[in-house]
């Protein structure tokens, strides 16, 4: 085939040393930077956005504070007391502290209130407008009152004693300051008083030091703190505004990324040059790579400009104390934060890039990319719920992990392994992102649009086609998870309506979403279902093989669920297990027959009818059988997982390895039934076994949910679906017809 | 050095099928110029992208020094320049690092890039402008940067599609001099184009496509011969009138 080229050839990356390799790589990038930088409309969101929004931003923080300071009446400080002598003892020397204070502030000139403290940084412009309102509460148990939050501080006065001065007797006290952690009200209310207090014991100081006489003591009143662990739901107070700044901070790259995504991929194929582009000897992948480093280089530069304007205007401003606490902004807190955007930048480039590869021009990248900010923005919206706490779940979804955790980076609360799954989840899901964008760059049908778009979904086609078009199948599932999922929750709703309507309701949602739906569509788009669903009847081998696979493929599901349990995948909630036991008891209401009805035989018959026949097929159309096969498989493992196994993690492998198997029989056997006996089968057997547990435990089978299978039953199980999958592939495989 | 054989592309879309080349076979040797002529859809630009491997062909195959362009696309693509009349340029680039980029693309080393520079700056004149923002040219002037970028890696092949489309008689002459330039050097060359007159005063041979099919095929006197017309329109316009398609398509591949 290949003879010698009239010419030396240059070398071809492939041949280069890594070295060299990764610098040719870099001069690629560079090109990309280059063109992106020199423009302006880069430049506007890289330094003028970000040198505008920070100082406009605490502007109108700062005018927001003050007006809702000063338009509320007055703010009310809510101070426990356990006795109403303790109370007047108490108000006495505050109002004397305050008249103390104001004596001082006037021969001084005026010294702002409470120097140093969160609010008076921002109210230095009005600084004798704040004066709180102060009402005492008696309370029974004071600990109690401050946990729940129903005072901000209680005084506990013990002690009460006369203290002698050189012309006057006066109360001597012992006060206990309880209040609540995390309470920025509280920690007001509290240097209130004691600022109160301590002038009160400075007034009487040097008449007592005058009696000198040591064994009595010389000053009036005698403080203590304590914290008391808040019980009134989490943080007290409204939302920490700690997770506000990485919210801001993380819109602010995604505005830094946008541009120079869609310039280097939808833009290349709008001005021209994406043919040229394409026609060099250099695989797609890397051309996106050099592009991929271009955006990210853009998007950690506006995260960098974004991070410095930011602590700049709030070291001037004086809101680190508001927003951080006590310590403000350290530095480890800036780097921290700063690592947590390169790993954002790192995911939402590469996120970008796999979204705009799809468009042929800016307008269609922008159409995608609006859906995208809009999705982003509810996890982030999300992690702005107080006290919401960063947990398995949470940890793996994107967006909201990297909030929750700058969040905790900022309250000095992060979790070690939490933060460590969020990391490699994240790099996970940019490393997904690369790769289907690297698949759709510059493919023909981006290139020329050969492949039809969106709007062939509701074209009917003249002439009829053995499979459904990839977008049709895209759609459809596009629809159909959401749809189950809000039908699903909608049924939740309806209160208790019986185990058998539910059944039932649950039946006939599993029919029209799975049969129906695709049923339409494929009518609509003139679609052969005989090939679409691969409706011809298999060689009969497979149905004893499908039959053997269906009884035989649980004990592995089983040990799987096990087995990602022991490495901590998926603790299912308590009250989710509750709710099935309780489900379970329920079951026994109903006949056998009906339960294998609507959880095995229907499900069974819509799920295959839906996965291994029009998604599959439509798979196959883009992809090798092999790919397409994963690609279904993983399509009904992210479908349990989401919507029918309320996110129970450890569900998912095995549920994307039976999908797979599902699809390679179908495959194999050329026929959608094989398939549905095994999917029934299997699942009629878990369900029996679930239905007769107890019975059988009696007998000695009884199951553990947490425990492994006999090892006996793992290697019969793994010998007769080695038969099962055996005897389809030598005795079944035929061409499936199209 | 080029072979073409029964390459056939059908687009599908919209609900219905396109055959946009249909069995179509040619070939072009070492310092050939060969110019595939029709008129707009017919089906030239898809046979030059498939040649060059952009494009899957339905059925058939185009192979460039013995390389399939389906089976080995890079190998193919190392030895083609293209020229294409709807190719853009980078507009916040300039000329010189444009073409330093290809370069790298086409993994010539950093040296004989700026060598290679040198000398298609000398050729089609571009020192004057080469570090000058691309946005900032003149059509003229980028055109010939179009030229120097599709031969930085001095492939063997060359081709060009509708490279005179939309240029004055001045870029219609540059275009000239580089055909002739190329044929000189000794590189196969496929020019694509609907302006007939200037084919015949460029091109060794010629295949007259018409809806994806070829009609005729054959140097300017065989092709006269065959027509018994004096130009190359009046030869078209008498070919594609008077053969159906469908067999002109038989003739030319059998």
């Amino acid at each position: 085939m290949t003879q010698a080229p009239d010419r030396n050839d240059p070398p071809s990356p492939k041949k280069l040393h890594p070295v060299a390799r990764a610098r040719w790589l870099m001069r690629l990038a560079l090109k990309e930077l280059k063109e992106t930088l020199r423009d302006r409309r880069t430049m506007v969101t890289l330094l003028l956005m970000p040198l505008l929004v920070y100082p406009l931003l605490s502007v109108a923080f700062q005018k927001f504070l003050m007006t809702s300071l000063s338009a509320s009446e007055q703010i009310v400080y809510n101070i426990g007391i356990e006795s109403e002598q303790a109370g007047n003892i108490l108000k006495n020397y505050l109002e004397l502290g305050d008249r103390l204070i104001k004596q001082q502030e006037g021969s001084q000139g005026e010294v702002p209130e409470q120097k140093g403290k969160p609010a008076s940084a921002v109210l230095g412009a009005l600084p004798n407008q704040f004066e709180p309102q102060i009402k005492y509460f008696l309370a029974e148990n004071l600990r109690e009152s401050v946990q729940s939050l129903k005072v901000d501080v209680g005084v506990r006065v013990q002690n009460i004693e006369k203290l002698s001065l050189i012309d006057q007797q006066i109360v001597a006290i012992d006060c206990e300051l309880l209040y609540p952690e995390n309470s920025r009200l509280s920690e007001d209310v509290l240097s209130y008083i004691e600022r109160r207090l301590r002038v009160v014991n400075q007034k009487y100081l040097p008449q007592r030091l005058k009696l000198l006489d040591v064994s009595e003591r010389v000053q009036p009143i005698k403080m203590t703190q304590r914290s008391v662990e808040s019980i009134a739901g989490g943080v007290a107070g409204s939302f920490s505004l700690s997770t506000l700044v990485p919210l801001i901070l993380i819109l602010m790259t995604i505005t830094g990324a946008v541009y120079p995504a869609i310039d280097l991929t939808a833009g290349e194929r709008e001005r021209g040059t994406l043919e040229m582009l394409i026609a060099a000897p250099v695989p797609r992948l890397q051309l996106l790579l050099a592009k991929y480093v271009a955006v990210l280089t853009v998007a950690l530069l506006t995260a960098t400009v974004n991070l410095t304007a930011m602590t700049v205007t709030i070291m001037s401003v004086g809101l680190g104390s508001i927003l951080f606490g006590e310590a403000g902004l350290s530095g480890i807190v800036v780097v921290q934060i700063f690592a947590l955007l390169i790993l954002f930048a790192a995911f939402f480039s590469a996120v970008l890039l796999a979204l705009t590869s799809f468009a042929r021009s800016f307008k269609e990248a922008q159409a995608y990319l609006i859906p995208l900010i809009l999705v982003s923005l509810a996890p982030g919206m999300l992690s702005l719920i107080p006290g919401l706490r960063l947990n398995g779940f949470l940890a793996v979804m994107p967006l909201a992990n990297i909030v929750l955790l700058s969040r905790d980076l900022f309250e000095n609360s992060a979790d070690g392994f939490l933060a460590i799954t969020v990391v490699v989840s994240t790099v996970g899901y940019a490393l997904i992102a690369i790769a289907v964008a690297g698949w759709v760059f510059g493919a023909d049908a981006i290139l020329y649009g050969s492949h039809g778009s969106w709007s062939d979904l509701f074209r009917k086609p003249i002439q009829k086609r053995t499979a459904p078009s990839f977008t049709s199948a895209m759609f459809c599932l596009a629809v159909l998870f959401p749809a189950y999922l809000l039908a699903s929750n909608f049924m939740g709703r309806l209160g208790d309506i019986g185990i058998q309507s539910r059944l039932t309701y649950s039946g006939l949602l599993t029919v029209l979403l799975f049969l129906v739906l695709p049923s339409i569509i494929a009518r609509v788009n003139q679609v052969e279902f005989r090939s679409t669903f691969s409706l011809s009847v298999p060689k009969p081998v497979a149905w004893p093989a499908a039959i053997l696979l269906g009884l035989s493929l649980w004990p592995i599901a089983f040990e799987l669920v096990i087995w990602a349990k022991s490495f901590g995948v998926g603790n299912l909630d308590p009250q989710f297990l509750q709710r099935i036991t309780s489900l379970l008891e329920e079951w026994h209401q109903l006949s056998p027959v009906f339960i294998l009805l609507a959880l095995a035989v229907t499900p069974a018959v819509c799920e295959e009818f839906f996965f291994r026949g029009y998604l599959l097929s439509a798979l196959r159309t883009r992809d090798t059988e092999r790919n397409a096969i994963l690609l279904s498989g993983l399509l009904f493992g992210l479908f349990h997982l989401i919507v029918t196994d309320a996110l129970a993690l450890e569900r998912f492998i095995p549920s994307t390895l039976l999908g797979m198997i599902l699809g390679w029989v179908c495959c194999t056997t050329g026929s959608l039934y094989p398939g549905i006996v095994l999917h029934a089968c299997h699942n009629g057997f878990l369900l029996m076994v679930s239905y007769y547990q107890d019975q059988l435990a009696e007998r000695g089978w009884g199951i553990e949910e947490s425990s492994h299978l006999p090892i006996g039953w793992i290697v019969a199980s793994a010998l007769i679906s080695a038969f099962g999958l055996f005897s389809i592939h030598r005795f079944t495989r035929r061409t499936l017809p199209g | 050095m080029i072979t073409v054989k029964g390459l056939t592309k059908v687009f599908e879309g919209n609900g219905e099928c396109i055959r946009a080349v249909d069995d179509l076979s040619f070939s072009v040797a070492k310092g050939e110029v060969y110019g595939l002529l029709g008129p707009n859809g017919a089906g030239k630009t898809t046979t030059l992208r498939m040649v060059l491997g952009l494009l899957e062909p339905t059925s058939g195959y185009a192979e460039v020094a013995g390389f399939r362009s389906t089976e080995f696309p890079n190998e193919v693509k190392r030895r083609v320049g293209l020229v294409s009349a709807s190719a853009g340029l980078y507009q916040w680039l300039s000329p010189r690092e444009i073409l330093l980029f290809f370069a790298d693309l086409y993994g010539i080393s950093p040296e004989l890039a700026h060598q290679e520079l040198d000398r298609l700056a000398e050729l089609f004149d571009l020192h004057a402008f080469l570090d000058r923002r691309c946005a900032t040219l003149s059509t003229g002037q980028k055109q010939r940067v179009q030229l120097a970028r599709a031969l930085i890696h001095n492939p063997p092949i060359m081709l060009l599609d509708e490279p005179t489309r939309g240029l004055d008689v001045l870029g219609t002459q540059v275009i000239f001099d580089y055909i002739v330039h190329v044929r000189d050097e000794g590189k196969a060359v496929i020019v694509s184009t609907h302006r007939l007159d200037e084919a015949q005063r460029l091109c060794d041979r010629f295949g007259l496509l018409h809806q994806g099919n070829l009609v005729s095929e054959g140097t300017f006197d065989e092709l006269k011969q065959e027509s018994g017309c004096s130009t190359l329109t009046e030869m078209f316009l008498q070919l594609a009138d008077v053969k159906p398609a469908s067999d002109d398509v038989q003739e030319a591949t059998a």
